[in-house]
Formats: structure tokens, sequence, C-alpha cells
């Protein structure tokens, strides 16, 4: 069971590493594609764990943001 | 000689024990001397030999041993006496090959070859290498382009509630003066009453000024640069006084060297006598 999951998972990277990894130009554009694609969701993630880290703190949070224009 | 050999050899003996395939090697020789590379231990060791049989007895019994137990040589190790290791390893090529396993462990044989995953390994590593590059050129090239305090300064904003219908305002907007005309009715009819054709560069004045009231144009003169003066020329707009070119009540030339009417910046309206420049 164990080694059948491990040979199905080297099959995967196999086929993977058959589809990518045969022509340097098809890897290199797989390497800025995944660094692009990981740039985002890096990004997604860590805002998102700000967000959560500092609910209300930000300044679109402010109860009386854009009050002040109208007292002049 | 003889007495450090017999000093020296109790100590030796203990890690002479288990190279079986060395002392065999040596004890089967004897005291004949090597004809090798390591003679000089042979004469040494034999040395001790002869020194402990004749002058210290007491260290009789673990030569013995150690004579008696090379005496059998060991098939396994199947390395003939006083072949080389490198020698022997060379003309007995096998099959059960042992490597240093010390902090690199063995795959069993016949496994697959990981090769796909340490590849994706170091493809992760290159997604990290590739963003970090990416990051450190466009944080060294933006660097270099316009900072905020640039950028704050790039659009004016003019009130017009205080220009006079038929006077112009000049105002400094990216380093060069801008002139702000409000146009009275006459100056509007002037301005369309021109024929587009006998222009060098024609342009109607709907296309200069949104709104014909007010005429905003750049005060550059298109020649050489020169700021030309307002309500002056021919024309009755503006007057370069560097080369003479004389531009009309829409800005457009109309006498001298200039090659182009007066530039128009980008500019909108936002409300009630509010203008804004850029």
């Amino acid at each position: 069971m164990e080694s059948a999951a491990r040979r199905s998972g080297g099959g995967l990277l196999e086929g993977l590493y058959r589809v990518i990894m045969r022509r340097n130009s098809v890897y290199v554009t797989f390497v800025v594609a995944g660094a692009f694609l990981g740039e985002r969701a890096v990004d997604y993630g860590v805002h998102k764990l700000w967000e959560y880290n500092n609910v209300g703190k930000r300044y679109e949070d402010i109860p009386v943001l854009g009050q002040r224009q109208s007292e002049e | 000689m003889l007495r450090v050999a017999t000093r020296r050899l109790p100590s030796l003996v203990t890690p002479w024990r288990p190279n079986h395939a060395a002392a065999s090697a040596v004890a089967s020789r004897g005291p004949v001397g090597g004809s090798d590379s390591s003679s000089a231990s042979d004469e040494l060791r034999s040395a001790g030999f002869s020194g402990s049989f004749f002058c210290r007895p007491e260290l009789n019994l673990p030569h013995r041993g150690f004579a008696s137990e090379s005496l059998t040589p060991r098939k396994e190790d199947s390395v003939a006496p006083g072949v080389p290791p490198t020698v022997a390893a060379v003309k007995n090529p096998t099959s059960k090959i042992t490597y240093d396993e010390y902090n690199h462990e063995r795959f069993p044989p016949g496994d697959p070859s990981k090769r796909a995953f340490a590849y994706f390994c170091l493809t992760g590593g290159r997604f990290v290498y590739a963003s970090l590059i990416r990051l450190l050129v466009l944080k060294f090239v933006l660097s270099m382009s316009a900072s905020k305090d640039v950028l704050a300064m790039a659009s004016l904003e003019v009130d017009l509630s205080s220009i006079e219908p038929g006077s112009t305002v000049t105002v400094k907007w990216r380093g060069k003066p801008v002139f702000i005309r409000r146009r009275t009715e006459e100056d509007i009819k002037l301005a369309n009453s021109v024929d587009l054709s006998s222009l060098r560069d024609p342009q109607p004045d709907s296309d200069r000024a949104k709104n014909p009231e007010w005429l905003i144009l750049i005060g550059v003169c298109t020649h050489l640069g020169c700021i030309p003066l307002p309500n002056a020329g021919d024309f009755g707009g503006w007057f370069c006084p560097c080369h003479g070119s004389h531009y009309d009540i829409s800005g457009r030339i109309r006498k001298g060297p200039a090659p182009y009417n007066l530039e128009v910046p980008t500019y909108s309206f936002l409300e009630e006598n509010k203008l804004m420049i850029g």
C-alpha cells in the first residue's frame, strides 16, 4: 500500500518530468510561470494573514473617515 | 633501534589484531624483509620479533597468538598476501560494492531513481530565485523613476473665479509657464473666423479649447522654447520676443519661424471654477 502510493507519486513526478523537463525552453517557461504564480499565492496568503491579525486597524476601517471635509 | 622497537611493540600489537590481512602478510613473510613499499615497517616488525623472542620473553604470548592466527588465511577476504588493496580491488571485481553510507544512505538495489523528485525540488528553489531576481530588478529600476514628491507636483489646481474676461493668468506647472486666458465673445469669434487652410499648423479652435471661454496653453514657444508675451503681436494673442513668432487668440502660429501652434496641456474642469492641469 505504502509502496504503491509512493510509486504512484513517483509516477506523477515522472510524468510531469517527461512533460516539463524535456526541453530547457519549456522548463524555463515553467519556472517563470511558477515563480509568478507562487509570488501571487504567497502575496495573497500573507495579505490574508495580515488582515486577520489587524482587523479594524486599517485606514479604511476608520469610522469618521471623510467627515472632516463638511465642516469647512 | 632494537630497544625502541621493543618498547613500541606492545602498544602496536592491539591495533594489529583486527588487521588479519596485513598481519598475515607480515607474519608469513617473517623476517625476510619486504620487497615492496612497506619494507621499512616490515624491518621494524621483524626487528621487534627478534627482540621480543630473545630479550623480552613476557611478550611471546601475544606474538604467538598473533602468528598462529595469521597463519590461517581467511578465504572471505580473498586478498592475496602482500598485494596492495588497490591492486586487489582492481583484480577482483565484485558485484557486492559497499559504499560509505555514513550520511548518505543507499536505496535498496533495484529501486527506481528519484531523479524527477530531485529536479522538482530544484525547480522550487528556482521559483524563489526567479522571484527574488524580479523583485531586485524592479526595486532598482523603479527607484530611478519619479518619486512621490515629484508626482505630487505633477498636477496643478487653479481657481478660475478670480480671472476677469479678457485677461491672461500665467501659472507655473511642471517648471513651465501655463497661460490661462478667459476669452471674451469677440476673442472666440475672432478665433473661429480664421481660414484653416491659411494656417501653418491647421487646427480648429474647438480642438484647442474644451470650453471656448477658457484657453489653456503651455507658454513655451514651439520655435526655440522662449516665453511668448501675452496681449501682444499682430493677431491679438501672443508674441514671442526671441525671433518674432506671432500667435493668435487661439494660440496658433500665424507669423514667424515657429513650426507648430502653442501646445495645449491635458486639463479638466473639476467643478465650479476649478481647473486641474495635468
